[in-house]
């Protein structure tokens, strides 16, 4: 049976009883039955069909090698069934979970040893910080993915690809980059064949690939730190081509919008992580969320998380007994676990500010003003904001005549009069030149590497020092930002105008945030 | 006469334009005009009207639909802290979901050392920092004296970190870091601000006057060190 007939039958799920995976063999060594170049099984190891791996109740999550030759593919497999089997055995993690909901792909590619000519380029590079980072193009493998959808799987539709790397070596500071910074809809995670037995390693990074969570541990040496201090760096950004020109020449006089690197990095779509312990800034019906133990992204302080020992924590820094690592996963993971795996929103998109102009700002000129919108969830991977509704009211005078007997007076009442539109989110971006940094571009390479950017400008921001790098070499970041921004119209001379939003995702409606003011002049 | 009129009317039209309105529906006093000033007066009001509908048009013509809601309330807008007595949460929304203006920050600082609800007040101390004001920053940084807000209050914890000098050569990050040495901090708190100077330092190139180095003691210099080191390696 060659492949494309495969692919076909694949496509049409004709043969719901036929196991899904490619021309098998049977491994010399081990006895085991291979597929040639992919298989397909259930969270728990069986088989899946053609049929299981075309129906969207099911998530995938697509296994390749690199750094593996021809020779290792029974050892490949053989990995795989191990990652697997630890992945659906690990306590009350997601993917144990949700293991009947659960299909692994596994798909061989030969490769170069571990090296830049190695698939994907995957090779050990020394961290930037300790030991050594896994690194490899991002771009290949989005790419072998395409190509491995359209010519051979096209129900490939994974929520995370794990790469796993044909080494042993001790030291490596695995990482992952989740979906929200690979522009896709899964994320990457990169394992090593001595991750493999963790029960650990595995729904960890995979978490981060395919769920979008972010680290709610502390780093040694950040205990006290906060995360606000970063701010210091806001001042650095640059709006680029996403966002209209007036808001690109109005956004750079920094303080006239209330954006900031702190939100950007920690705040951004990454739901179980918060700047504050109580992240609903509007009244939404029945949702009062509740983060209070401090500590994650490496940060000791200024970032927030749920009570509940869980997945993404460890026992580092504990505010209360139930702020540690566990096998399970706090309230929020798993309202976002429900969400990824078919349910609905289970909140409302609530994390929300009128970001700017600021209150009151009296400089606005034209006929149009640009309100910039803060919303944590505009990046939320499984419930991100279908749109905005956006309200400006402001004061009309009402003129009429009255009469004293013979005598016409005219005057006034001002009647408050609103408006209101919705507004579909865009993506807007921004830069933040790593040479601006200066002596802190180190610092902001693992806060980058820890939220998942792995890779700018062909630089790999998980391994080498940017402080070893030559000037001209170091990259410019490129992030996307929880802020959205609308015009709107302001015709009126010498007007107070009034402003306010709130979010649908589809599920939810929030609240309104408070109301902003700004003033037209001329 | 008619010049009178004319006056009345110039002076209404300009009352109109040149005010922004009230926030109340307050009829302003009519203005006497003459009886033959009928089709004046209601020429007047037609324009007037004519000219207030603009808006209602130009948004629509955007794409906006008019909508029935009710007005911003005043004192919720004005963040008044006697909100704080039967209306916090509404307080709580306004502070946590908008940018205050600087004439705002002596009701922030009341909020944030009245408040009941451990997250009003920390709502008031993040609004205080996103004023973004001179004096928004020299009002979190008396926060964090004696007597203002307890060492152990949520609130305070979140307040060291919010407190950014644009630039060391500021006399802002002079006191910053005198504070440093004021005996008033906690541990993290005293970190929190040793490690922002540093990243300033680290970002501009910069270090704090020598004038300034020279007053600070020798464990406070040690601890900026530390810090500098700490935010150009990334680790400890």
């Amino acid at each position: 049976m060659n492949r494309s007939l495969i692919s076909l039958i694949v496509l049409a799920g004709a043969f719901a009883a036929r196991p899904a995976h490619a021309q098998q063999y049977v491994d010399p060594n081990l006895g085991d039955v291979f597929a040639l170049n992919w298989k397909c099984v259930h969270g728990n190891g069986t088989p899946c069909t053609s049929q299981d791996l075309a129906s969207p109740w099911y998530r995938q999550v697509l296994v390749m090698p690199t750094g593996f030759e021809e020779q290792d593919r029974g050892a490949f497999f053989a990995d795989f069934d191990t990652l697997v089997r630890g992945l659906g055995a690990s306590g009350n993690a997601w993917s144990a979970q949700k293991r009947d909901q659960l299909l692994y792909v596994g798909y061989f590619v030969a490769s170069d040893p571990l090296g830049p000519t190695a698939a994907f380029g995957g090779y050990v590079a020394a961290h930037p910080v300790r030991g050594y980072a896994l690194s490899l193009h991002n771009d290949a493998v989005y790419a072998k993915v395409e190509s491995i959808r359209t010519s051979e799987l096209p129900a490939l539709r994974p929520l995370a690809v794990a790469v796993l790397y044909n080494t042993f070596a001790p030291d490596i500071t695995d990482n992952a980059t989740p979906a929200s910074m690979t522009g896709r809809s899964y994320g990457v995670a990169k394992l090593t064949r001595g991750d493999v037995p963790s029960p650990y390693i595995g729904p960890h990074e995979l978490g981060h690939a395919s769920l979008n969570f972010l680290d709610e541990y502390v780093e040694k040496g950040f205990e006290s730190l906060n995360v606000h201090s970063l701010d210091i760096a806001t001042p650095l950004i640059d709006f680029d081509g996403t966002w209209s020109g007036a808001l690109q020449s109005i956004g750079n006089l920094f303080g006239v919008y209330d954006y900031n690197i702190s939100e950007i990095l920690a705040a951004n779509g990454n739901a179980n992580i918060s700047l504050s312990s109580m992240p609903s800034t509007v009244s939404s019906p029945g949702q009062a969320q509740s983060y209070p133990y401090e500590g994650g992204l490496l940060f000791g302080r200024g970032t927030y998380h749920m009570a509940g020992s869980n997945l993404m924590n460890n026992d580092y820094v504990m505010r209360a007994g139930d702020d540690a690592f566990a096998y399970a996963h706090s309230p929020e993971q798993q309202q976002i676990i429900e969400t990824a795996f078919g349910g609905t929103a289970g909140r409302a998109n609530d994390r929300l500010r009128n970001a700017g102009p600021i209150n009151g700002w009296p400089l606005v000129f034209g006929s149009t003003t640009h309100v910039m919108l803060y919303d944590g969830d505009k990046n939320n991977e499984f419930h991100p904001t279908q749109y905005y509704v956006v309200q400006l009211g402001w004061w009309e005078r009402k003129w009429y005549i009255v009469w004293a007997g013979f005598v016409p007076y005219w005057t006034y009442v001002d009647v408050w009069k609103t408006a209101q539109k919705n507004v579909y989110p865009t993506a807007r971006y921004v830069d933040i030149k790593a040479t601006s940094l200066y002596g802190f571009a180190n610092l902001m390479q693992v806060v980058m590497c820890s939220v998942g950017v792995t890779e700018v400008d062909g630089v790999k921001t998980c391994e080498q020092s940017f402080s070893e790098m030559s000037y001209s070499a170091l990259p410019t970041f490129k992030l996307k930002t929880p802020y959205e921004e609308t015009d709107v119209p302001a015709s009126q001379w010498f007007t107070t105008y009034w402003w306010r939003f709130s979010t649908w995702n589809g599920t939810k409606q929030s609240g309104w945030t408070g109301w902003s003011s700004f003033y037209r002049s001329f | 006469m008619l010049l009178v009129i004319a006056c009345g009317s110039a002076v209404v039209a300009l009352r109109a334009v040149a005010e922004p309105p009230p926030v109340s529906h307050k009829p302003v006093a009519p203005v006497r005009a003459s009886f033959d000033a009928t089709k004046i007066a209601r020429n007047a009001v037609a324009q007037q009207d004519r000219a207030n509908a603009a808006q209602a048009d130009a948004v629509q013509s955007a794409g906006w639909s008019l909508v029935e809601t009710a007005p911003p309330d005043e004192r919720v807008v004005a963040l008044d802290p006697s909100l704080l007595t039967d209306r916090e949460a509404e307080l709580r929304v306004q502070l946590a979901s908008t940018v205050p203006l600087p004439t705002a920050i002596p009701n922030l600082i009341a909020i944030a050392k009245s408040g009941a609800r451990t997250e009003t007040r920390t709502a008031a101390v993040d609004a205080l920092a996103r004023v973004g004001d001179p004096l928004s920053q020299r009002a979190l940084l008396a926060l964090l004296g004696n007597g203002r807000l307890a060492a152990d209050d949520p609130a305070r914890l979140v307040v060291a970190a919010r407190i950014h000098p644009t630039a060391l050569d500021d006399p802002f990050a002079t006191e910053v870091a005198q504070v440093l040495d004021a005996g008033t901090l906690t541990t993290a708190e005293t970190q929190q601000l040793a490690f922002t100077l540093a990243l300033i330092g680290l970002r501009d190139g910069m270090t704090l006057p020598p004038a300034t180095l020279a007053a600070l003691s020798p464990s406070t210099r040690q601890l900026l060190d530390q810090m500098t080191a700490l935010a150009k390696s990334a680790h400890r």
